[in-house]
């Protein structure tokens, strides 16, 4: 997944500086017992100048005292509503500090609107016309570009550069926005140019570096991405790493060298400026999942929540639905069905502006659509060895009913997960495994491609293994494939397929796809074969809770002094054997009514569990819950 | 002279006219059922296509739904067989995906010429089936019996299960679709919810009359295609009175379904906490103890923080304290009189509340705040407690209740600086303090509390170990359900039980041990909001953001909360605010509706604003039915006079013969089902010895071109019909014109 900061300093820092210049009227702003905002003040705030007013929000804004400064703004428009400055500042301050892009651009629009009534359509010769015209077209750029009007965005910055004005932001902005129309070539020739010229280097540094990455000019892109980490660090408290950080450690997963990406967000999320960004934190739990760290992958957004947290005032919406992503597939992957698939439903629902990152809110839904379908499959999956709660046939009916619901809404998602990728997202271009801009799972990719034709599938996926020279891709590729090849009755095809990528997968780095092509495989061949208990065993060894999310049944012997009991076991994740030694034993012991099942492994490679309880089948789902449960 | 003096005798051929009346009758019910069935469908696949996100045009599949709607409605009175069109769809659907698979391999070598086919391949497949589905349900409703009722029972049960979510208030859960267009049409959803369930009923009686109309076509076996427009009577009027008397009984009962259910929601609808009301309340309570509603994301109002109150020492949550409890009546806290509580404004938003600064209170800052209502409220609610509240003007009437603004003097220490400060306030008389010490007569709270604080002595650290012991041990639970009878104690099953109880449990509890500690405390009823959810210091208040908390009085803080979260939540009522809604009231709020024309900018992409629906206003609805009602009669009036009106002769003649049978159908006197011209006007004579037959018969010759009299004989004898009509009784006469009938008979 591609996700590009775009660096919101760049709008603080000529924002602030202009306003620290600026001359206050506060006779002692240091005074504790003088609070700005009294009432008595609020009678007086009626009886000041709209420039004294103007100047007290700046000076507010400067304190962080933001809703006294746009209080101030605002008292300061009731007086004078045809102020360009007033509507200008507050179209700064619904940009940068609130968020609400549709307010900033309409106080934007206005700002200009009153300029040119009053001085005159451009071009203009006084400086001081001509800087706030420049500050205005930036800032209408700005909010189009957060409004996901990328086309509106270059008018702004076309007329901008029509005029001849020129700051030091604008080649890495213009590049941006460049990017966002998909003319990419352009804009890197845009940021070149305009690092030769003078260009801010950081932010310049950083498209550079995100353009060269989705050219496939990866190794220049890490070089440029090294040069913008250096050059921020130099500026000190004022540079932020975080971003070129954050953005190197993506290029680095997408060429299979996860350990670095995963050190490169470690360091982002660690900054100041990164620990409160959510995608250095996304992107450390998706590399952590890859590699099964479920409990590291948790730890990264709730670090993440912890440090959004200090900020009490600032809402949460830019990163809801982000985080409702990670933690949907955390809690899938850990057995937790239940609570992942309500994080889920919330992240499908939650709307995300993309003007300030690479993705688009395609490749969020495809990627939310294609983890909770697979979700959907696991729950069906889970409940078909899950012990009966009752006997009852309403019950089973019931259940019965429930999982036909639930797989017809993963066929209909994964559907539409499939329609997105051809319709929206330029014919599939995120099967090109780990595509910068992508959040889909890849590990299960495959058993959501099922349904697209053998013929279609294979002849898109040479495609991708014609242009893709990265080793570790070719795995997916053949993995999707082989599933494919499986599910329309190839079977000898599709599962030696299967096997050869199984031997070539890394671990801990493709854990994920180890664990599905395993089960996959499983769920194939005759539970009774030596291979299924290989296979189910080295899959409960990387991730317990697989095993059930599957719909697999671990095999285990069974000790019991009662005969009928092993037949109990039938609706449940454990798989009785009695011909041969298992690694895993189940003892049952009864003490007057209550039951007692142990759960242990022989090599000791898995820890002991024991639960007791009156109802059998009740003491086999706690057990059942316990043995597949992510340890925590 | 008579009409039948001047024109030849013919015989009549009365059959014909009368299978064409019938059966132009019955093809207009043919049309409104086709027309009805297919605008069912059409919606719901427009509801289907957004719901399910479905990327295939709906222009498309509403196309290939009229396509087999229509196919199947002529086929099914066709000699052709109908098992052909379904075979042939289902061929088609074959066809394609066999072909598909054929050439797939000679597709272009590219990404696009791989996938589109495909992509296009499963929008053919989805028209296909809607094609499938609309030409089976077709058929199967005009040529198979019980199809239309067991439409009528699939229709209700898919809508019951798509609102079965709703139950129990539940009106903000998903599918929020009711949420959703209530919020769209201004209005509650509760309202909304009866209001729906009150057009199904309407509809699906509308449907049963269609389907059961003795004129619906239907064709068994053995009838030819000419049979199919036959059989029964046709009785518009008789219709429209049914109609109008569904109508009229369903809007009766939902009215008493709204208003009894609206009780109960206004109970439990808020978290177990009701509104204060601004009239006398003393010794009530807005609380309830048995159960209450979580999820209920309805809007209630939008707060506007007129400056930052970076010192809340509640961070970041935020108390808006509406009313308080604090008399004891031996079973609950309830509201006390004049005298007491009296920081609380207890004011409408339409009033003006101004007080004294408390100046006995230490370390507080001004916090101005806006509040816009979207619910009802009767009394004002705000920070801490208000210096002064004031009416504001509305900025968008259609979407907000009310607005008033209010200056807080809000509190700005830290709680630990509690640990400083003794509880209650010198100045109290001894009756007031007595007051919010009255203890509760069950000592066991007393037993309860002294084994929670133990040998602890400061009472801001007894107060926080009472709240915190409840927030580590007690279960917060909407569903209590604790088994009390009228006059006992309920927070006791609570407290002393299984401690699964919501926050007015927890309030009680914690009230009734402070007192018994001898820290004066009270309950505080309002909203408790989390402020990491604003934006721009703008707060979304939620139904689900009511609240009741505990609170106790320190000397120079005032009163100060000791709320219970339990960390063991086995329901809760926290959901996400709605950020989008969120933005759109903080535009109607902002000046920058009237500062910044919005016309000026509906070029912008960024601006453009996806339609809004609103339901028609009370006066709108009148307006309408007033131009209806001036057209309809206007429309009497040319059926009743318009041979009155310029023309040929023939032209009259025509407006002759409808105006004596309109003003005859008005007057009760209408033909029956198979009742010739001239068998009605027959017993209209022999009934009613009336004889208006010269319209009719001159009508009829001139038809064969067989009239022989002057335009001014013609004249003469309609005016002889029309003198006939005259016998009738002029109160008669004049009542008849309000009858509609002839209107709905006569085209």
């Amino acid at each position: 997944m591609k996700v590009r900061l775009i660096v919101l300093f760049s709008f603080l820092l000529p924002f602030m500086l202009s306003v620290a210049a600026a001359e206050v009227k506060v006779e002692d702003p240091f005074d504790p017992n003088d609070y700005p905002f009294s009432e008595d003040q609020l009678i007086q705030d009626k009886d000041k100048s709209v420039e004294e007013l103007l100047q007290e929000a700046e000076f507010l804004f400067i304190e962080e005292r933001l809703l006294d400064g746009r209080t101030k703004l605002l008292l300061a428009l009731q007086k004078d509503p045809n102020n360009y400055q007033v509507h200008s500042m507050l179209a700064g301050y619904y940009l940068v500090h609130v968020g609400h892009f549709k307010l900033a651009l309409r106080y934007i629009l206005r700002a200009q609107q009153l300029f040119e009534e009053q001085h005159g359509p451009p071009p203009y010769t006084d400086f001081l016309l001509k800087s706030t015209h420049a500050h205005h077209l930036h800032l209408l750029s700005q909010a189009r570009l957060n409004l996901d009007d990328y086309q509106g965005a270059l008018r702004a910055l076309d007329e901008y550069e029509s005029y001849g004005y020129y700051q030091s932001w604008y080649p890495g902005s213009r590049a941006w926005v460049l990017m966002k129309n998909e003319r990419l070539e352009e804009a890197i020739n845009v940021s070149r140019l305009g690092l030769l010229a003078g260009a801010e280097q950081g932010r310049t540094l950083n498209i550079l570096g995100i353009l060269l990455s989705m050219t496939g000019e990866r190794e220049a892109s890490l070089n440029v991405f090294k040069r913008a980490i250096a050059h921020e660090y130099a500026l000190g408290t004022y540079g932020q790493p975080a971003t070129p950080l954050n953005n190197s450690g993506e290029v680095y997963r997408e060429i299979f060298q996860e350990e670095a990406a995963e050190r490169s967000w470690m360091q982002a999320t660690s900054l100041p400026d990164g620990c409160e960004h959510v995608l250095p934190a996304l992107n450390l739990a998706t590399v952590r999942m890859e590699r099964l760290d479920l409990n590291g992958a948790a730890s990264a957004i709730d670090n993440f929540e912890s440090c959004v947290a200090q900020y009490p005032l600032r809402n949460g919406e830019e990163h809801r639905a982000l985080v409702h992503l990670a933690r949907g597939r955390i809690d899938v992957h850990s057995g937790r069905l239940e609570s992942g698939i309500e994080h889920l439903r919330a992240a499908l629902k939650r709307q995300q502006w993309f003007g300030k990152i690479g993705t688009d809110v395609e490749d969020l839904q495809a990627g939310t659509l294609g983890s909770l379908s697979y979700a959907l499959i696991e729950k069906v999956r889970r409940q078909s060895v899950t012990p009966p709660d009752g006997s009852s046939y309403f019950g089973s009916a019931g259940t019965w009913l429930e999982s036909l619901k639930l797989r017809a809404e993963a066929w209909w998602l994964s559907r539409r997960m499939v329609k997105l990728l051809i319709d929206k997202l330029n014919n599939g271009e995120d099967l090109y495994v780990r595509n910068t801009d992508s959040m889909l799972e890849y590990s299960f990719l495959g058993a959501l491609l099922t349904r697209v034709p053998t013929t279609t599938l294979k002849r898109r996926l040479e495609l991708e293994k014609k242009k893709d020279n990265r080793g570790p891709a070719v795995n997916y590729y053949e993995a999707w494939l082989g599933e494919n090849l499986l599910s329309h009755g190839d079977r000898e095809e599709g599962l030696r397929r299967l096997r050869d990528v199984k031997k070539r997968l890394r671990l801990p780095a493709d854990g994920a796809l180890k664990v599905h092509a395993l089960l996959t495989i499983a769920r194939s061949i005759d539970e009774r074969s030596a291979e299924y208990r290989d296979l189910v065993e080295e899959a409960f060894f990387l991730n317990r809770a697989s095993i059930p999310n599957y719909g697999v049944k671990l095999p285990v012997n069974f000790s019991s002094t009662e005969k009928l009991i092993p037949k109990k076991l039938v609706s449940s994740p454990f798989l009785v054997e009695t011909s041969s030694q298992q690694e895993f034993l189940i003892t049952h012991g009864t003490d007057g009514n209550e039951h007692s099942l142990r759960f242990s492994s022989r090599t000791g490679r898995a820890s002991a569990a024991t639960v007791k309880g009156g109802d059998f089948n009740e003491v086999l789902r706690k057990l059942s819950d316990e043995v597949f449960q992510t340890p925590q | 002279m008579t009409a039948t003096a001047i024109l030849p005798s013919r015989g009549h051929s009365t059959s014909s006219r009368q299978e064409e009346h019938i059966s132009t009758l019955h093809r207009f019910t043919f049309a409104l059922a086709f027309l009805f069935r297919f605008v069912t469908y059409a919606v719901a696949l427009g509801i289907l296509h957004d719901t399910f996100a479905i990327s295939t045009s709906q222009e498309s599949l509403t196309l290939a739904l009229l396509f087999s709607q229509v196919a199947a409605t002529i086929l099914s009175f066709s000699r052709l067989r109908s098992w052909v069109p379904p075979v042939g769809i289902l061929l088609l659907f074959g066809a394609a995906n066999l072909l598909f698979r054929l050439l797939q391999s000679f597709f272009t070598n590219t990404a696009a010429g791989i996938l589109e086919p495909y992509s296009l391949l499963l929008d053919i497949n989805l028209l296909v089936f809607t094609a499938f589905f609309g030409y089976i349900t077709t058929w199967a409703y005009w040529r198979v019996r019980f199809y239309a009722t067991l439409e009528i029972l699939a229709t209700l049960f898919l809508l019951l299960t798509f609102f079965a979510p709703h139950r129990d208030f539940q009106l903000a859960l998903a599918p929020k679709v009711v949420h959703t267009l209530a919020w769209e049409l201004n209005t509650s959803s509760f309202a909304l919810i009866i209001i729906m369930g009150s057009i199904v009923t309407l509809l699906t009686s509308i449907y049963l009359g269609l389907a059961s109309h003795a004129g619906l076509p239907t064709r068994g076996k053995g009838h030819a295609t000419q049979d199919i427009l036959v059989a029964g009577k046709s009785r518009p009027l008789l219709g429209t009175i049914l109609t109008g008397l569904i109508v009229l009984i369903v809007s009766l009962i939902s009215r008493q379904v709204y208003s009894h259910y609206q009780q109960i929601q206004e109970s439990v609808g808020a978290n177990g906490v009701g509104f204060k009301e601004t009239e006398e309340s003393i010794g009530k309570s807005p609380l309830g103890f048995h159960s209450a509603l979580g999820s209920n994301n309805q809007p209630s109002a939008v707060v506007r923080l007129g400056g930052d109150y970076q010192e809340n020492p509640t961070s970041p949550m935020l108390f808006l304290r509406e009313g308080a409890l604090s008399a004891f009546n031996g079973k609950e806290l309830v509201n006390a009189g004049k005298g007491f509580d009296d920081d609380i404004p207890g004011t409408s938003a339409q009033e003006v509340f101004q007080t004294e600064e408390r100046l006995e209170l230490d370390e507080r800052v001004p916090v101005p705040q806006s509040v816009y209502l979207l619910t009802d409220h009767d009394v004002v609610f705000t920070i801490d407690y208000p210096v002064s509240v004031q009416p504001l003007e509305n900025p968008a009437p259609q979407r907000f209740r009310g607005a008033y603004q209010a200056y807080s003097v809000a509190p700005s220490y830290h709680l630990s600086d509690l640990l400083d400060r003794t509880p209650g306030n010198p100045n109290w008389t001894e009756l007031v303090r007595d007051h919010y010490l009255a203890q509760h007569t069950d000592k066991r709270y007393a037993d309860f509390a002294a084994r929670i604080v133990g040998e602890e002595t400061n009472p801001a650290a007894r107060a926080s170990m009472l709240s915190n012991f409840l927030t580590k041990n007690a279960i917060y639970t909407l569903t209590p359900n604790h088994e009390v009878k009228p006059n006992e104690d309920p927070v006791a099953p609570f407290l002393f039980g299984d401690l699964r109880g919501y926050c007015v449990h927890f309030a009680h509890a914690v009230t009734y041990m402070l007192r018994s500690l001898g820290i004066p405390a009270r309950i505080a009823t309002g909203y408790l909001t989390d402020l990491s959810q604003a934006r721009d210091g703008h707060i979304l208040l939620r139904m689900s953001d009511r609240h009741a908390w505990a609170e106790a009085y320190f000397e120079g803080y005032g009163w100060v909360p000791f709320d219970v979260q339990p960390e063991q939540v086995e329901s809760h009522a926290d959901s996400e605010v709605d950020s989008q809604l969120l933005e759109e009231l903080m535009g109607l709020i902002g000046p920058e509706k009237t500062l910044i024309p919005e016309e000026s900018f509906v070029e912008e992409p960024g601006l453009k604003e996806p339609p809004s629906w609103s339901l028609p206003s009370t006066v709108a609805l009148l307006k309408i039915a007033f131009v209806m009602l001036i057209v309809f009669y206007l429309w009497k009036l040319v059926l009743w006079y318009g041979w009155l009106l310029p023309g040929d002769g023939e032209a009259k003649i025509k407006r002759a013969y409808v105006a004596i049978y309109a003003r005859l159908l008005d007057l009760g006197y209408s033909r029956k089902f198979a009742e010739t011209v001239q068998e009605f006007h027959q017993r209209v004579k022999s009934s009613y010895g009336l004889n208006p037959e010269n319209s009719w018969e001159i009508l009829r010759h001139l038809k064969y071109g067989a009239v022989t009299g002057s335009p001014d004989e013609l004249q003469s004898a309609m005016r002889d019909d029309f003198s006939e009509l005259a016998k009738i009784h002029l109160v008669r006469r004049f009542l008849a014109f309000f009858n509609p009938v002839s209107v709905f008979r006569l085209r």
